[in-house]
């Protein structure tokens, strides 16, 4: 057995009354592809709002790469090393599309502001470095250099996809959180992707993924988690898991009718 | 109501209460903007909805001949946003020549306004047109920086102690760099507040700033001589020599200018500059990328508190008079509108912005109407802003778009 790079322990997150996320428990294997599923307002993008530290849990612990990121917050958790992309793409408008991935790669520079103004050797090689790193990065994810100097919000929907994947892998995160990656995609570039996802894995970095296509999950996944209701309904290999009759009957039932 | 009936307590109890009830108003109105960002009454959801970007939005609107111009004129500043060094020098070159050749020193005067506007609107396009936050406070660090140099050579230095200015000369060059840093810290302490505002909140919070720095100059007669103003402000001196026509002044401004746009530039055009545009763009998503939004803002707060009061010291040496009538929430408004003019985010934009306003209040007196209500300028200046803002909304210079990469690093395989 692998350790776990992140975990949940009984992590609860109540708005108002409404109790959101119940107790929740789970752990992400490292360098596992990790699935996230339930239906509709099962407390998915819940889960994923607790990770990133954008909702604060009312009660429970998380735990990522050994420590303690509960009370962290956004830029903090992102700095430990969790990146993630978002399920409606949030590139940032009126930014080529190296200039955005190179966001991604905040936290890798560290010159001083007085070097920038005097451009001095130290932060010319940082730039220089990290506009290497992106450019493989760029063709890391099936996009290729020329795509460089485009305004990240004017290509097409599939390749806006690939540049949130891109700007995340900049940060050179431990862990990669994908939402929905496969929204809105054809079944030829829900393939590219999926294996983007593997290819992602294969560098070393772990996975947790949402989605809602189950034939590429059943054979993505090294692991499934399902929610329902705000609880875990079920944790396991995704074969035992997707054959679970209260599962079915949560989620695949009610869609294969 | 409330803000009344707290200002007439205030009034009546505090020394010298009055004078400092608009003051008071205002204090109170930010540390309520700060307890409850979303207004008294208001509900959270209110602040969170509009984003701070002025950029949003933008469309385009104009037909036929119209459009035709735009496109030749934005071909034009993209060619000049992309070109490198050279282009940047042939700039300088033609502004020095433009210095050396123009004979006539009123002229010389007007191109030096514009340069002072064109930094000034360079400051605040840093928090505007960078960081996306709409700042009407921006003419309080422009007070500090003339104020501070002001006081020091004139009320302290040549009153208090006898010293000429000439003797110490090299404080002019100093100031430029301690009043920078001053209105750099003020900044960074009326920004912390600011932090949680957006949109319209964060502009009403900050008008409150501004105008507070204002009554407080016109008020604190013992430290700034209120609304007396400060007179005799010396000239610059240069290894003796005092700056003192029109030519040596514009010279110095372009040295100045040339100064605060390298500085900026350099500070945009690297990772500082990224994370800026990041936050105006989807603060959301810049601070899942590990940018700490927060200190970010505080950073651009300081760098455009920075070059207003070095700007500042700079003018306040150059009108050799300074009162708290330079630097009403008037003036404020048109150094936004010179940024919003020229272009948000552009480099080029603000002194565009600049030369058109400075040139338009000059040449206008000519026109016969206008020579009998000079008054009527502004209004004229607000129909063509108008009229800009229906046909070119994101500005003049809009295609001069900023490259966010450091010049000369890698860029080659693109």
């Amino acid at each position: 057995m692998m350790s776990a790079i992140l975990s949940t322990e009984a992590v609860t997150v109540r708005f108002g009354g409404l109790e959101a996320l119940s107790a929740f428990d789970f752990a992400v294997k490292k360098e596992a592809i990790h699935g996230l599923i339930g239906p509709n307002g099962a407390g998915k993008t819940t889960v994923l709002n607790v990770l990133t530290g954008f909702v604060r849990p009312t009660t429970g612990r998380l735990l990522f790469a050994g420590s303690e990121i509960g009370g962290l917050g956004v830029n903090g958790i992102a700095a430990a090393g969790l990146a993630r992309t978002f399920q409606n793409i949030r590139l940032f408008g009126s930014m080529t599309v190296l200039e955005s991935i190179l966001v991604g790669a905040h936290l890798r520079f560290h010159n001083s502001p007085i070097g920038l103004i005097f451009r001095s050797a130290a932060a010319r090689r940082a730039e220089r470095e990290m506009i290497e790193s992106a450019y493989e990065v760029l063709d890391f994810v099936g996009l290729g250099s020329s795509a460089a100097g485009r305004i990240a919000t004017t290509l097409s929907y599939g390749h806006q996809r690939r540049v949130e994947i891109a700007r995340a892998l900049m940060s050179k995160p431990k862990l990669l959180l994908l939402d929905e990656p496969l929204a809105g995609m054809n079944s030829h570039e829900k393939t590219e992707i999926a294996a983007l996802v593997c290819a992602i894995r294969a560098e070393g970095i772990s996975v947790l993924l949402i989605e809602h296509d189950m034939q590429i999950m059943r054979s993505l996944c090294d692991h499934l988690t399902v929610l329902n209701y705000g609880k875990r309904l079920a944790d396991g290999k995704p074969c035992e898991v997707l054959g679970d009759p209260a599962v079915q009957a949560a989620y695949l039932g009610r869609k294969r009718v | 109501m409330l803000l009344g009936l707290i200002e007439a307590l205030g009034g009546g109890y505090m020394p010298d209460g009055s004078a400092y009830k608009d003051a008071i108003s205002f204090a109170i109105l930010i540390l309520l903007l700060f307890m409850r960002p979303q207004g008294l009454l208001g509900r959270p959801e209110l602040n969170s909805a509009g984003a701070g970007s002025l950029l949003d939005g933008v469309g385009s609107a104009g037909k036929g001949a119209i459009h035709a111009l735009f496109g030749r004129m934005d071909a034009a500043f993209g060619w000049l946003a992309q070109g490198g060094w050279t282009i940047k020098f042939a700039a300088l070159a033609i502004a020095i020549l433009a210095g050396l050749l123009i004979p006539s020193d009123y002229w010389l005067r007007i191109l030096t306004m514009v340069l002072i506007y064109g930094m000034l609107a360079s400051g605040l396009n840093v928090i505007v047109g960078f960081a996306g936050l709409l700042d009407l406070g921006f003419v309080a660090f422009w007070a500090v920086g003339s104020y501070f140099t002001s006081i020091l050579f004139v009320l302290v230095l040549k009153q208090e102690f006898g010293i000429d200015a000439q003797s110490i000369w090299w404080l002019f060059y100093a100031n430029l760099v301690i009043g920078g840093l001053l209105s750099a810290f003020i900044a960074m302490i009326l920004g912390t507040p600011t932090l949680r505002l957006r949109g319209d909140y964060l502009a009403i919070m900050t008008l409150g700033f501004g105008e507070i720095v204002r009554i407080v100059a016109t008020n604190w007669i013992g430290l700034t001589r209120g609304p007396m103003g400060i007179p005799n402000v010396p000239a610059p001196f240069l290894f003796g020599l005092q700056v003192k026509s029109p030519t040596a002044f514009y010279f110095v401004a372009l040295a100045l200018t040339v100064v605060i746009l390298f500085a900026i530039s350099g500070l945009v055009r690297s990772y500082i500059g990224r994370a800026w545009v990041a936050i105006r763009e989807d603060e959301h998503a810049a601070e899942a990328m590990g940018v700490a939004t927060a200190r970010y803002k505080l950073y651009a707060y300081a760098v455009s508190g920075f070059v207003g009061g070095f700007v500042g010291v700079f003018y306040a040496h150059y009108q050799l008079f300074i009162s708290p009538l330079n630097f009403s929430l008037f003036e404020n408004i048109v150094i936004l509108m010179l940024v919003v003019l020229g272009g948000l985010g552009t480099f080029i934009g603000p002194f565009i912005g600049a030369l058109i306003w400075v040139v338009f209040l000059q040449l206008a007196l000519d026109i016969p109407l206008v020579q009998n209500f000079p008054e009527i300028r502004f209004a004229l200046l607000g129909v063509i802003l108008m009229c800009l803002m229906l046909f070119r909304p994101q500005g003049l210079a809009a295609t001069a778009r900023v490259k966010l990469t450091m010049p000369g690093a890698g860029m080659e395989r693109a």
